[in-house]
């Protein structure tokens, strides 16, 4: 397609770029304008990551075409200060911790400059109004609406006072403005998307769309063909190993013979442009035996369930067992059942995952986001046969993680196509694909038995967890270890039976997502708990008070605890602030 | 490539002459917000070619014109221009709510009400307003313009008679509420902000002068049929009645059972049935409110 | 009609990998100038701990925090970490970092007793300075003691290297063990409100109070609570992946939702400081606890409000509406 030049004033000065027809502001800003505050969060103007102000007016820049600004101004983050000079909002980010991942940061800004500049002394609501098409994952935005009245405030002159009482000395318990503050307000950290080198490449990945298939053949012939596409691979091509995993190998980096859910990578392209790769996948065909599948994990259990690897559908069962349960249920004056049933949850980190590896010397460089810079170098130099020593993993800034970027994503295939092709290759998930692809949080089917004397103490817990984990292991063994430990939530219990389970189907992949097993359990034994003191005629507060852990309690582990306990003061402190009803427990 | 070319038009003749000459290859956009999400998702259209419609001048603005009869609206008025406008908020008041909770602020800088309703979809935060203000689009061709009823407009999910690849709309006018008159919108969505609706249910009413009966009532509601939906018998069955609770109630009880709304990934088909009661019933009683006549439950 | 309710619910967390070493390594260097360098490979995913283990090296060496690098991107140059994951960073790294900045204060101090004719255990390192407890007049600065040690070519490095205290792998058949050396403890009370008619749920307030040991950087601390209640808050409300013959129907932010600033309030959070003695400065983690009793919470609110018991997240406004219809049938 032809180029057209455009003009167009960026950040007060007058700019020119070459766009074709379909090129969007935000790609024009990207990738020509080398600006690369405003970030691609989905593609598709639903997240606000790539908010730039149009004649001072926030916009979607990922579906903004670029012809529209010509002879218009617009202002990016980079725009609005630099180290040198930071604008108040960029100032105040910092100042108040409104500042995590600092991937939503630029465009949260704008969307706060173009407010003050409306309206100079908004409510909070009036904040919260402008701000709602900035998505943010990290910060739950108190502190963002917080940073940007600090803001208002100065812009107006009045002073502005943080009122922290902390020490002036020495380094601990001081709110030192965190190191990497400055680049991520000025639109200057590099998240892994921002990283453009010469002879770079663009990868996609061709997934299955089958939950449960046998691959009977791959022919990518008629893709050998396209001049711009550098290579095309399949699981014969990987010289080392093709299985991974964070703690059972039973992941290919490409499906040999069979895929077990949808989003389970088969082959890999490397070509000239993104576009140009992701249309080459759709010239290779796959022919696929399509093959039962199951999905429920209790049906996943069962005799005669179809069976998603080797081993049987029961990857992890782990088993607590204290004191004596009969014994327990017996004693109790009350008993509580209750059935739950949790949600598969999505990280939706708001950086979807990316990754631009490059050979150096004879060594695998990989800059990319991720939580285990050194698991996702062992795993690579097993999949290149390279000695670990000689595998560089550099971690990107990374925009959140939260248990989802732990796991490998994009670097192995950023990673074999460099190594194959030796150019530098670049591959940025799109928002789908990170969703189809990468872990979730394991939706548990709960099923809970509380017994309690009639003074309200906690006396037997039966609990039987069974963990969807997906097509494959990842953090599952370990979501459901750690998730029977912490079944009971913070209390004392001498007799207890639980059985928790991580079960295969060929459902998205269970994994490492915060909390691990403990935000799906809670809203059924904070429940119970209620329910208990509802019975006994305590408070929910007296029934917690009861039996929360303290010095000398034994864990469902039957590990004492001696120091460290903070769990009184804590609920002391919540109702100090927070429960409108009288009570007079703690004295 | 998504689309072919990208052209910025700079008048209704401009746009008309390309349409014409481009031969069913072009189509009008205008903000885009819609269409480019949909354009992308597609397989590419190397033929293609789009109008930019957005920065006409004639075709953006909010005027009250032949002496007070229309309350007129360009096309391409952003949804942010018409949440801010007085003289919607004070006239055609469901429209400037509807604009004012749609997408959210980036999206509204940029989206135009005729986009949102020439997208055609039963649950469009412009078009619902519009259609209980009783609203009329101007459609404009090389071979002339007519004004059609918004109701008109739609044929199914997504498809209005409006052929972007020949005509465009223009403008939009409707009746301002009066004096004795005032509109309000209702919305359910699964979550406060940004996201699109469970449900949308405007109301316009007009009174009577003494304010005690009905003497005309609008209510639209969206998505609870395949196009945008007018509850035409509760309206006419409210029409000329005493303005009770008693009255409010079974209008709103009859208003659920004609509306078919289906099973989706925004909410059940029952509960969206059990909450066009509700939203109807909230609808009326707060235009009620803000005319001044106080009802209890 | 809107009916409110308040409800709480608690948590505890174990830091670190349960039952399972997952240890961390640092090295660090300090120049002759007195600033540090801190190597360790602890990948900062936006909590804050490229900071957090800075102000701990600083803390342990006496320098201002100002004068730390922290280098942590580089498996070239940084070693190993683990995973940021399980809330152990500031756990299990920070005694690691600790360690190894002890190795290389006791050079300092070494160098520092011998110049001022002092005893090793009079002495202390504060605010770049190496003074006598008893007499702070007396003292040199760190970089004096540097220089003092360049001069006799001695470099000040400490290498250190910490996996938590879980001595008692769990048994196979009854689970019993000791699988963390360490706890985090936490209860969070939500004021919600109920539209009895729709079924909607707003969450008006929510009071988050977390033991986290000992807050390096207080101001990071809150920023993890409320990420974290507010992660808890969508999960509540309205986060699900819906999946069906293993084919996600939602997979985008038009239909997967997670909360805008419009769907959380102000979240009020409260540190609180229980010191855990095998921590860092009595530090222990936070990543995750504050996203695990979030959404109990609300439901505990739905019920104090409305009365009715939601067994499945999330608790959508259609759930609750049809659990109050059910119970307006029962006569509840």
């Amino acid at each position: 397609m032809n180029k057209r030049r455009i003009q167009l004033t960026v950040n007060d000065l007058i700019r020119e770029a070459w766009i074709s027809e379909d090129t969007m502001l935000l790609d024009l800003i990207r990738d020509q304008l080398g600006l690369t505050g405003a970030k691609r969060g989905c593609g598709k103007g639903e997240c606000g990551a790539c908010t730039v102000l149009v004649d001072g007016l926030p916009i979607m820049s990922c579906i903004y075409p670029a012809i529209k600004v010509e002879g218009r101004s617009i202002l990016t983050i980079e725009g609005l200060g630099d180290q040198k000079r930071l604008h108040p909002l960029q100032k105040k980010f910092i100042e108040r911790g409104a500042v995590q991942c600092g991937f939503c940061t630029p465009g949260l800004i704008l969307s706060s400059k173009a407010l003050l500049d409306k309206n100079p002394q908004p409510s909070e609501y009036e904040i919260r109004l402008a701000i709602s098409g900035n998505l943010c994952r990290c910060t739950g935005y108190t502190k963002v609406v917080e940073a940007i009245e600090a803001s208002a405030d100065e812009l107006m002159g009045k002073m502005a006072s943080i009122e922290r009482q902390e020490p002036t000395t020495g380094s601990i318990g001081r709110s030192v403005i965190r190191v990497d503050g400055i680049p991520k307000v000025t639109g200057k950290a590099i998240f892994a998307d921002d990283i453009y080198m010469p002879n770079m490449l663009f990868t996609s990945v061709l997934r299955s769309p089958h939950p449960c298939a046998h691959i009977v053949s791959i022919d990518y012939s008629e893709v050998k063909k396209l001049p711009e596409v550098r290579a095309i691979l399949t699981a014969k091509d990987i010289p080392g190993s093709n299985r991974y995993g964070v703690i059972v190998k039973d992941q290919q980096y490409l499906a040999e013979e069979r895929v077990r859910f949808v989003g389970d990578p088969i082959a890999v392209v490397a070509a000239e442009t993104k576009e140009l790769a992701r249309k080459a996948l759709k010239k290779i065909h796959v022919d696929y035996k399509i093959l039962p599948a199951v999905f429920d994990p209790e049906e996943a259990m069962e005799p005669g369930a179809p069976q998603v690897h080797q081993n049987g559908n029961i990857l992890h069962h782990r088993k607590i067992r204290k004191g004596n349960i009969e014994d327990g249920f017996d004693k109790a004056d009350i008993i509580i059942e209750k059935s739950f049933r949790s949600q598969t949850a999505e990280h939706a980190y708001i950086e979807p995952e990316a990754a631009i590896a490059y050979m150096d010397h004879g060594q695998m460089v990989v800059h990319c986001c991720t939580q285990a810079p050194h698991y996702t170098r062992s795993e690579i130099a097993g999949m290149l046969r390279s000695p670990i020593s000689k595998v560089r993993i550099i971690q990107a800034t990374t925009g959140g993680g939260f248990g989802g970027k732990a796991d490998l994503s994009a670097q192995p295939y950023a990673a074999l196509c460099s190594y194959i092709t030796g150019q530098p290759v670049k591959y940025v998930l799109t928002r789908e694909e990170s969703i189809f692809s990468t872990t979730k949080r394991h939706a548990f089917n709960l099923y809970y038995k509380f017994g309690a004397t009639k003074e309200g103490k906690l006396i037997a817990a039966r609990v039987v967890i069974i963990g969807n984990t997906g097509a494959y292991a990842s953090f599952g063994p370990a979501v459901l270890t750690r998730s029977a430990t912490m079944a009971l939530g913070p209390y004392d219990c001498p007799n207890v039976h639980i059985d928790a389970y991580a079960i295969y189907t060929n459902y998205p992949i269970g994994g490492a997502m915060r909390g691990f097993g403990a935000p799906q359990m809670a809203p059924c034994h904070e429940a119970i708990m209620d329910e208990i003191g509802r019975k006994c005629g305590l408070s929910p507060i007296e029934i917690r008070r009861r039996n929360m852990l303290h010095p000398g309690s034994a864990t469902v582990t039957n590990q004492i605890l001696e120091h460290g306990i903070g769990a009184l003061k804590t609920l002391e402190e919540a109702v100090r602030l927070g429960w409108p009803f009288s009570y007079e427990g703690f004295v | 490539m998504y689309w072919g070319k990208y052209k910025v038009m700079k008048s209704i003749e401009e746009t008309l002459e390309c349409l014409e000459s481009l031969h069913g290859k072009a189509r009008v956009i205008a903000g885009g917000t819609d269409l480019v999400v949909q354009l992308l998702e597609k397989e590419p259209e190397n033929g293609l070619t789009l109008l930019d419609i957005s920065s006409i001048p004639k075709i953006r603005g909010i005027e009250v014109v032949e002496e007070g009869k229309w309350i007129q609206v360009g096309a391409a008025t952003t949804m942010a221009e018409l949440a801010d406008s007085r003289i919607i908020n004070n006239y055609g008041r469901a429209l400037a709510l509807g604009a004012s909770w749609m997408g959210a602020p980036q999206i509204r800088n940029v989206a135009t009400i005729g986009g949102n309703v020439v997208n055609a979809q039963p649950a469009a935060d412009g078009t619902i307003p519009l259609l209980a203000l009783e609203a009329e689009a101007k459609i404009v061709s090389i071979q002339g313009e007519k004004w059609k009823t918004l109701e008109e407009l739609f044929l199914d999910i997504g498809q209005s008679i409006v052929n972007p690849t020949k005509e465009m709309v223009t403008q939009f006018r409707f009746r301002p509420t009066g004096e004795r008159g005032n509109s309000s919108l209702q919305r359910l969505a699964k979550r406060k902000a940004f996201t699109l609706p469970t449900l949308l249910v405007a109301v316009r009413v007009a009174l009577d002068k003494r304010k005690r009966f009905f003497e005309q009532v609008r209510i639209a509601a969206g998505p609870v049929a395949r196009t945008p939906w007018r509850a035409r018998d509760v309206e006419d069955s409210l029409s000329g009645t005493q303005v009770t609770y008693t009255a409010i109630k079974k209008a709103a009880t009859q208003a659920k059972l004609a509306a078919h709304p289906r099973d989706s990934l925004r909410g059940g088909a029952e509960y969206r049935r059990d909450m066009v009661e509700i939203l109807v019933k909230r609808g009326l009683m707060e235009c009620l409110n803000l005319l001044g006549v106080s009802i209890h439950e | 009609m809107k009916k409110r309710g308040w409800g709480v619910a608690c948590t505890y967390f174990g830091m670190g990998n349960t039952a399972k070493p997952n240890p961390s390594s640092a090295f660090v260097e300090v120049c002759e100038d007195g600033s540090a360098i801190v190597l360790c490979g602890v990948a900062d995913i936006g909590q804050g701990s490229d900071t957090a283990l800075g102000q701990i090296a600083a803390e342990t060496l006496g320098i201002s925090p100002e004068r730390v690098n922290v280098v942590s991107k580089d498996t070239m140059v940084a070693p190993e970490a683990g995973i940021t994951s399980a809330s152990r960073q500031t756990y299990v790294s920070g005694n690691a970092i600790r360690f190894a900045a002890e190795q290389a204060k006791k050079i300092l101090l070494k160098e520092a007793a011998e110049y001022m004719e002092e005893n090793l255990i009079d002495l202390e390192s504060k605010d770049n300075r190496i003074f006598v407890k008893e007499n702070p007049g007396k003292y040199l600065t760190i970089e004096e003691v540097c220089t003092r040690l360049r001069k006799r070519g001695i470099l000040v490095t400490g290498t250190g290297t910490y996996t938590p205290p879980t001595p008692e792998a769990l048994d196979p058949e009854t689970g019993l063990g000791i699988p963390y050396g360490a706890y985090s403890y936490g209860t969070q009370i939500a004021e919600v409100e109920v539209d009895t008619e729709t079924g909607e749920v707003a969450v008006l307030n929510l009071i988050a109070a977390h033991d986290v040991g000992q807050a390096i950087n207080p101001m990071a601390v809150e920023g993890q609570i409320e990420g974290g209640v507010g992660q808890g808050v969508g999960y509540a409300l309205m986060e699900e992946m819906i999946v069906e013959n293993g084919i996600i129907q939602n997979p985008s932010f038009s239909s997967y939702l997670i909360p805008t600033s419009l769907d959380i309030p102000q979240i009020t959070s409260i540190i609180v400081e229980e010191p855990e003695p095998t921590g860092p400065f009595g530090a222990k983690g936070t990543g995750e606890p504050p996203s695990c009793p979030t959404a109990a919470a609300i439901i505990n609110g739905i019920y104090d409000a409305v009365g009715v018991h939601i067994t499945s997240t999330p608790v959508t406004a259609e759930k609750v509406y049809k659990a109050l219809k059910q119970k307006g049938k029962e006569g509840g």
